[in-house]
């Protein structure tokens, strides 16, 4: 039996529980903790997804280092359990009680219409269609694969192609069900942690570029905030 | 693994705003050096960078940097230089203002520099990923900027307000961008075209643009996600008031025009309509609710507020004429609206910042020179001719009615009647009402009244002269 539905359901609700717990909690330190939770849950979705590399950074940075320091600065804070003032019932809260069942309501629309339309579907309807060689929707994703991560159809043809078909195949002699077992197999492969660098330091070299510098911002930002001002009056 | 052929001569403008940033935050390192220095190396950077973006533009660039990722086309270029522009006059206004008070102007120009440069991605980005990027670049600088006056209590409140608000609407925006990448397989907005052009409309795809319109709706302030304008920009320091009014509104435009009529093309019968309410709620709310403020930099919030809604009448005709007449009105709006702010801040006395519109009584008399210029331009903020201000509303308003959008430009007609009554009481209050006091006013700052200077030149230039300034609008609307 497949397992992967039921994995994603367990860690779909963990994640969902554990962020309702966040929310929840009167004391910040069970708050972090169910945060934690959540973070982990998630790391199992991006697993079930093939990406290995992001859960592993998910864990690392976000459940390790990152909520090290939210805890830490709790207990410097040394904050009790805090009263939050509930809002009373009120126009306003039966607004957004309303407006929440409309978006869940929307949620589930597009959850259950999400296929239909888009690219991805296309390709599993041509490739459902069994027997038939390689379908041209096949191939344009194929090529769409091999652009994203700097692949030659060389390396396709040597290195993938034989563990889905014959060794002496090339893409265009798949057939179709061949075809939806590479694709599906490249997909698997490109959360690898060496695709994921390649990928970073030539397609997306800029974004890459980009977030170093909103990091830069970020610090510069703190800093200026934090800074001991000298004494002046206030206008 | 292929390594990206760069070609830096298609960066010149980014590249030099990210030269410019780093001698600032060295040159910010040495104390003997005089503050105002850094003010001077983030408006020489800038003017360069403004030199390069206009060459390019007169030179037709039009290709793309990165695979694909960064467009440098004539349409980038047209707001880059708006972009530019806003920062070199708002650094101008911010010499004098910030050595009232605040030791701490380096990171002050670092972040304002910064804040361009993820700006400039916005405009250029030709990929979902860069322009997310390029608006948290910017967004994180202006949260801090919103918050610099940290002893000033509404200057924090200020900061705290944007940062919950606006990362609320980051959310939205990628959660959009993340719904689009579900539905089209790609984050590239030519391929999004492409494949929304052979498939049938998927709801992911709507629901990520409804998400997105949300995200834009809260960066540009559109009624219903204006709530944080008002109080932003009361808060914050006057000068970036005027920034975040001028240039991170046309950049939020500037993505907003390329995803909708680029990517999202096919689906044009959709968001059609929702930017058709949004463009006449912006309207309405913003200027009705401007006729009620007594505090002149809230007024100048909701005015500019409602002047986004003029905007997305352009957006609302789709067409190239409509991008053409949306780019020259944001060039035209940034450039009244940092004059109109510059005003407020040479209009401050000795004893604080008098902002509420009452004690601009007898300003006509006391301080001519100041109330002619803030007068031009309120009077081109409200839109009467020769201004700039009737020039940006003539041409979105011809390309809406070309459009066939008749009954939205009514709507706007009838705002902009309501837009001349608050913006003509300033002047009213000016002219003809005595001062209950006498107020201590600064001394002019030179400065301050060249900024005001060359805001007025350009509003009256482009006012009698706009073919020169629509010409370049209207060859740069072709994406790459």
């Amino acid at each position: 039996m497949n397992a992967e539905p039921i994995l994603f359901i367990a860690f779909g609700a963990l994640a969902l529980i554990g962020a309702v717990a966040v929310i929840g909690f009167k004391n910040p330190v069970y708050s972090a903790i169910a945060l934690i939770v959540t973070f982990f849950a998630q790391a199992g979705l991006f697993i079930l997804l093939g990406a290995h590399f992001v859960a592993a950074v998910q864990v690392i940075v976000y459940a390790g280092a990152i909520m090290v320091l939210f805890l830490f600065v709790i207990m410097l804070l040394n904050l009790g359990s805090v009263d939050v003032d509930r809002p009373k019932a009120g126009i306003a809260k039966g607004a957004a009680v309303i407006l929440g069942i409309v978006f869940a309501l929307e949620g589930v629309y597009i959850a259950v219409n999400a296929s239909k339309g888009t690219a991805v579907a296309r390709v599993k309807r041509e490739s459902a269609v069994g027997g038939g060689s390689i379908s041209a929707m096949q191939l344009k994703e194929l090529n769409k694969i091999q652009a994203t991560y700097q692949l030659t159809r060389d390396e396709i043809d040597t290195e993938y192609v034989p563990k889905v078909a014959a060794a002496d195949k090339t893409v265009e002699d798949l057939t179709a069900d061949e075809a939806r077992t590479l694709i599906q197999t490249l997909q698997g492969e490109m959360g690898k942690t060496e695709r994921i660098g390649t990928v970073l330091f030539s397609k997306f070299l800029l974004p890459f570029e980009v977030t170093s510098l909103i990091l830069l911002a970020a610090l510069i930002g703190v800093i200026a905030l934090v800074k001991r001002e000298e004494p002046k009056e206030v206008s | 693994m292929t390594v990206p052929v760069i070609n830096w001569h298609m960066l010149m403008p980014e590249l030099v705003i990210v030269l410019t940033f780093v001698i600032v935050m060295v040159f910010d390192l040495f104390k003997s050096i005089r503050k105002s220095i850094l003010a001077w190396v983030t408006i020489i950077g800038s003017a360069i960078a403004l030199w390069a973006s206009v060459e390019m533009l007169h030179a037709g660039v039009n290709g793309s940097q990165f695979n694909g990722m960064l467009a440098v086309d004539r349409f980038s270029m047209f707001f880059k230089i708006i972009f530019l522009v806003s920062t070199i006059l708002v650094s101008l206004i911010s010499i004098n203002y910030l050595d009232r008070g605040d030791k701490r102007q380096g990171e002050y120009y670092v972040l304002i520099l910064l804040a361009t440069l993820g700006m400039m991605l916005m405009a250029s980005g030709n990929e979902l990923i860069v322009v997310f990027l390029g608006l948290e670049l910017m967004s994180l600088s202006l949260y801090v900027l919103a918050g610099y006056f940290r002893s000033v209590q509404v200057s924090s409140e200020a900061g705290m307000k944007y940062l919950l608000l606006g990362a609320f609407a980051s959310g939205f925006f990628l959660y959009g961008i993340a719904l689009i990448y579900g539905g089209a397989g790609t984050t590239s907005i030519p391929e999004i075209a492409s494949v929304l052009e052979d498939g049938e409309k998927s709801p992911l795809m709507l629901a990520g643009m409804f998400l997105l319109i949300v995200g834009f709706g809260f960066k540009v302030a559109l009624v219903p996600f204006h709530q944080w304008a008002p109080d932003v920009y009361e808060g914050a320091p006057t000068t970036i008031a005027a920034f975040i009014s001028a240039g991170p509104k046309a950049a939020g435009f500037a993505a907003f025009l390329r995803i909708f009529t680029s990517a999202l093309e096919s689906l044009q019968p959709e968001w059609i309509v929702v930017i058709v309410i949004l463009a006449a709620l912006t309207m309405t709310v913003g200027n009705v609710i401007a006729t009620a403020q007594s505090n002149i930099k809230r007024m100048l919030a909701y005015s500019s507020v409602a002047h986004a809604g003029y905007v997305l009448v352009a957006l609302a005709a789709a067409n190239k004429d409509g991008i053409s007449s949306a780019m020259l009105y944001l060039l035209v709006y940034c450039v009244m609206n940092i004059g109109a702010f510059a005003a407020v801040i040479l209009a401050t006395t000795e004893d604080g910042e008098n902002l509420k519109i009452s004690d601009y009584a007898g300003l006509g008399f006391r301080k001519p020179l100041l109330a002619l210029f803030l007068s031009i331009m309120l009077v081109s903020l409200a839109g009467f001719p020769p201004t700039a201000g009737f020039v940006g509303k003539f041409y979105v308003f011809r390309s809406a009615v070309d459009a066939g959008h008749i009954w939205l430009v009514v709507i706007a007609a009838i705002n902009t009647a309501i837009s001349a009554f608050y913006y003509l009481r300033v002047v009213v209050v000016m002219y003809m009402q005595e001062p209950d006091e006498e107020l201590e006013y600064h001394a002019y700052p030179g400065l301050l009244v060249f900024t005001l200077l060359l805001a007025t030149i350009g509003v009256v230039l482009i006012g009698v002269l706009p073919s020169y300034f629509l010409g370049p609008a209207q060859i740069s609307t072709q994406f790459f």
